[in-house]
């Protein structure tokens, strides 16, 4: 049986859900170690630990993460990527119960947004807990919200579809279109960090709850207004109760579906993970704020005839997008990189990199690897290195790197 | 102008015997096809290839042709160029001139082919084997000439003998063996006068009857080798050993000592 984990990653909490069980743990992100011994705790377990006084508490990993911070334990500096792999070790290992990382098919980890510097350590700190590098992806919550949404009933998003986050300090609002085309159907989501927001601990307090319920019914008026929506979506730890809101609960419920689901990217993210496991192709091209809005391909030859090799395709996410493919130059001491919007009214372009800074050999005996990645939704990494040929001619030292704008 | 797109290289290079190199994938096997055919036509392309271009190449269908091809009492010329066509390394139009080249090789007496795969050897720096198959040339050119009495014939047989001698004199010169390259390049000029074994005497020891032009040029090209020479890195790394102290000097001695020793073993063994 397949194993697929979605994880949804904040610098308060962080949720597990596991697809195939459709269990669920949801751990407070802080993690403590002991000030004499090199014992280890998460969540719960670490703020005992701490107000005993026997342990230093590290929280807000992915801000430390962010800045490239270290945290001095017991004389020793750890880095946030090693406190984090730590962190996602015993969140596996309460989730998975005895089963070994390794089992694991797919994990798709989701975030609120993410530069490529943190991309890369949570990429190091959850393949350090042993799961394999190409089992890991990224996703946005926009495409966690995303891939929840097109799993349950479609009278959901028959209109469009929304969602409000509400956390400790952050409130979010997810809107989603689902689009029937003629070839493929496709989503268009949007997300946006909204300026009214509040700690969600005023809402213990009568006076803090109405504040509480005024600021979201004005958010949801000026968020719904104006289009068709079938559902009103709310996660978050704000909304683990909703006696507080019953103003902004009335608004929303007007001629909609209201659902509350705890851990919603951390479903949507497993619910991806397991399409990606199953190798099912998708139903709906999705484009969100990390989708790359533009098809990359080289033209190349494949026997006796020239054909297009995709590279990247238009709508996959920026945070999972990477191409790896090996080439022999004939004839041309440069490569042609096509850049194709899916935008109709996009101007295709294709750019050159010239391949000069190479080794001078005779021809078709210079192998290239072409690896590309991304640095944002729009700006695409390319690096190529000189593989030389065989035991004929020794690979070269020399990388050729370029940023290539997509629009 | 194009860009070929690659297979993954196998995980385990397929080794030619003659040339001494590792194989990892299928383009380095038409490259090897292509530039060295001789080194090819004999204990090459065999079940151990094919098997090695299927499990590691991850090519089963161009291993079950060759292997039926095989069966079948297909020859090695035709097996190559189906290499070839199927690789799709060489264009269609290069796949020709191959075949052109083969069969040009077809009229080649046995001698000539030997003399070529000699070349061929040289080329792949593996002088020792290069400089039998150049002896096994000579002693067929040796039982043709003794054979024909066509005085033509034995013209050319002499002229390609001369020539084969010259050839086996680079590789002493190469092994730093001067006495034998002389001797060799005498029996050279003995049985068919040559310019070339002329001038590479001259380069030898400095003898030899030349114009003073042509003694200038091979003056200037020496003199240039020898600026090369001293210019090199190898040649900075010993002369720098001097000035270190005698300890340091011993070590190091030995070290490049030790590779140079290492680089004749690997040029002079089989």
């Amino acid at each position: 049986m397949s194993l697929n984990i979605g994880l949804d990653l904040c610098d308060d909490y962080i949720i597990a859900y596991e697809y195939e069980d459709q269990s669920m743990i949801n751990v407070p992100a802080v993690i403590c170690r002991e000030k004499k011994d090199d014992l280890w705790y998460i969540g719960e377990g670490a703020y005992r630990m701490a107000l005993s006084g026997k342990g230093v508490l590290t929280d807000k990993l992915l801000s430390l993460l962010k800045k490239g911070g270290t945290s001095t334990i017991a004389r020793k500096a750890y880095t946030a990527e090693q406190l984090l792999s730590r962190m996602l070790a015993a969140i596996f290992w309460q989730l998975l119960n005895g089963r070994s990382v390794e089992l694991i098919d797919t994990l798709v980890i989701t975030l609120h947004h993410a530069e490529k510097t943190e991309m890369d350590s949570i990429f190091n700190a959850a393949a350090s807990t042993g799961i394999d590098r190409s089992k890991i992806h990224l996703i946005s919550h926009s495409d966690a919200f995303v891939y929840y949404t097109l799993s349950q009933s479609k009278d959901l998003y028959t209109n469009m579809a929304s969602l409000f986050d509400l956390s400790d300090e952050s409130l979010s609002f997810y809107k989603m279109k689902a689009i029937r085309g003629i070839s493929r159907n496709s989503v268009v989501v949007e997300g946006t960090d909204l300026e009214e927001n509040f700690r969600i601990g005023i809402l213990k307090k009568e006076s803090g709850s109405e504040l509480g319920d005024r600021i979201m019914t004005d958010a949801a008026k000026k968020c719904l207004n104006g289009d068709i929506y079938s559902s009103v979506m709310l996660t978050g730890k704000g909304f683990e109760r909703t006696d507080w809101a019953k103003n902004f609960i009335e608004f929303a419920c007007r001629k909609r579906r209201v659902i509350y689901e705890a851990g919603l990217f951390a479903i949507g993210a497993a619910r991806y993970a397991a399409q990606l496991t199953s190798g099912e192709q998708p139903q709906y091209l999705i484009f969100s704020d990390t989708s790359i809005a533009a098809e990359v391909s080289l033209k190349v030859s494949i026997g006796e005839r020239t054909a297009k090799l995709v590279l990247v395709s238009a709508g996959q996410s920026w945070y999972d997008a990477r191409a790896y493919v090996e080439l022999l130059p004939h004839g041309q001491d440069y490569l042609d990189i096509d850049v194709e919007p899916v935008d109709k009214f996009g101007v295709r372009k294709s750019a050159r990199i010239s391949l000069e800074a190479f080794e001078k050999r005779p021809d078709r005996c210079t192998r290239i690897s072409v690896n590309i990645g991304f640095e944002d939704a729009n700006t695409m990494t390319v690096e190529i290195r000189d593989l030389g040929f065989g035991e004929f001619y020794p690979a070269g030292d020399a990388v050729i790197t370029e940023s290539v704008r997509l629009s | 102008m194009s860009l070929l797109l690659c297979r993954q290289k196998a995980e385990v290079p397929f080794m030619h015997g003659k040339l001494n190199i590792g194989i990892w994938s299928e383009q380095e096997l038409c490259y090897v096809i292509y530039h060295y055919p001789l080194l090819c036509l004999k204990d090459f392309l065999d079940d151990r290839l094919f098997d090695w271009i299927d499990t590691q190449l991850k090519l089963p269908k161009l291993a079950d042709a060759l292997r039926k091809n095989r069966r079948l009492g297909e020859s090695a010329e035709n097996q190559m160029l189906y290499i070839l066509q199927e690789c799709n390394y060489y264009d269609v139009n290069e796949v020709l001139a191959f075949s052109g080249r083969m069969m040009e090789l077809k009229k080649c007496s046995g001698a000539e082919l030997v003399h070529m795969e000699g070349r061929l050897l040289y080329q792949a720096e593996k002088y020792s084997l290069a400089y039998e198959k150049f002896a096994e040339s000579i002693r067929m050119l040796d039982e043709l000439i003794r054979r024909t009495k066509d005085e033509e014939e034995i013209r050319k047989l002499s002229e390609r003998k001369a020539e084969v001698f010259c050839d086996m004199a680079v590789i002493k010169m190469r092994m730093f063996d001067r006495n034998k390259a002389q001797e060799l390049l005498i029996s050279s000029e003995l049985t068919y006068y040559n310019k070339r074994a002329v001038r590479l005497r001259y380069l030898v020891s400095g003898t030899g009857e030349l114009g003073d032009n042509e003694k200038a040029e091979l003056d200037a090209m020496k003199e240039e080798a020898a600026r090369k020479a001293r210019e090199s890195q190898e040649y900075q790394a010993v002369s720098s050993l001097f000035e270190k102290d005698s300890v340091r000097i011993m070590k190091d001695a030995r070290q490049i000592l030790g590779r140079w020793k290492n680089n004749y073993r690997k040029i002079a063994s089989v």
